[in-house]
């Protein structure tokens, strides 16, 4: 599953964008991808993320994962080691998956992305006859 | 993920122990207003052992300490404080042991961690309150009457 390193713009947003706006920091969270018999799972690691702080979504074969961790700053800093900030990464999805089966759940700051293989690209048994 | 038997595991957890203890007093913490220190010796701890990161906070009556620990369960770890120290440990068990087939990517860390932070001041242990939410652990360790009086703000009037 190929990764985006530049966030990708679809045409739409990047008529909207404003050039002058600093680009916002943010954090490639760290993922562990691997297949199952249904398809691929997701697994990404947002601590600080609640679920209604969290964009998912799936637009021209490219999955978008977007997330904003509650700024909770009740002091002065005095260690940082990780600003508790903006989440990004975006992967191109394989052909295969089904974008509207996918399912999402984001439990103790980790999410959970189910990717179903697409019907089409299930494997099938051949039947081989003896003739 | 590779499994030691206890009697080996435990003495190799010292020694880390020992190594964090002893990276941490060579090269104590950058402070914000030192930034030609180099790498802040937590950073180098946890790329060389993968503990949690950790974030501290001062405020006029407490020290706030978070851990980011995703993915865990409020059993999954222990935190311990003293009067001038922190320390969490626990272990992710990986939970994709037996489904372990075709995988693309593996950037998750599993298995047991400890990280040990020094506080900026002395706190009252037995009053810490601590809150696990959304893969973040938040502590709250009240100062003590002494370390509270160190505090002393300056006001500044502009001219």
């Amino acid at each position: 599953m190929p990764e985006k390193t530049v966030p990708a713009r679809t045409r739409s947003a990047s008529a909207a964008q404003e050039t002058t706006r600093a680009a916002e920091r943010y954090v490639a969270p760290p993922v562990d991808i691997y297949e199952d018999d249904a398809g691929l799972v997701v697994l990404a690691d947002l601590p600080g993320v609640e679920p209604k702080a969290l964009d998912v979504k799936v637009e021209h074969g490219m999955l978008t994962i977007q997330g904003h961790a509650k700024h909770l700053a009740m002091g002065e800093p005095i260690e940082r080691e990780h600003e508790l900030t903006a989440y990004f990464r975006q992967f191109q999805l394989p052909e295969e998956v089904d974008p509207a089966g996918i399912n999402a759940d984001l439990k103790h700051g980790v999410l959970t992305l189910r990717l179903p293989r697409a019907e089409r690209a299930k494997p099938r048994r051949i039947e081989v006859r003896a003739s | 993920m590779l499994t030691l038997p206890q009697e080996v595991r435990r003495p190799l957890e010292q020694l880390r122990d020992q190594v964090h203890a002893a990276i941490e007093r060579w090269l104590p913490g950058r402070r914000d207003h030192d930034e030609d220190q180099g790498e802040p010796s937590g950073a180098l701890v946890r790329r060389v052992f993968g503990g949690p990161a950790l974030d501290v906070e001062e405020t006029d009556d407490t020290i706030i300490v978070r851990a980011e620990l995703p993915g865990l369960r409020s059993n999954d770890f222990a935190v311990d404080a003293t009067a001038n120290r922190v320390t969490i440990r626990g272990e992710k068990g990986d939970e994709h042991e037996e489904r372990g087939r075709g995988f693309h990517r593996m950037e998750r860390r599993y298995g047991s961690f400890v990280r040990s932070i020094a506080l900026p001041c002395e706190v009252e242990p037995d009053r810490a309150t601590a809150r696990y939410r959304d893969g973040v652990l938040t502590m709250t360790l009240p100062k003590t009457e002494a370390s509270k009086a160190r505090r002393i703000r300056v006001e500044v009037h502009g001219g």
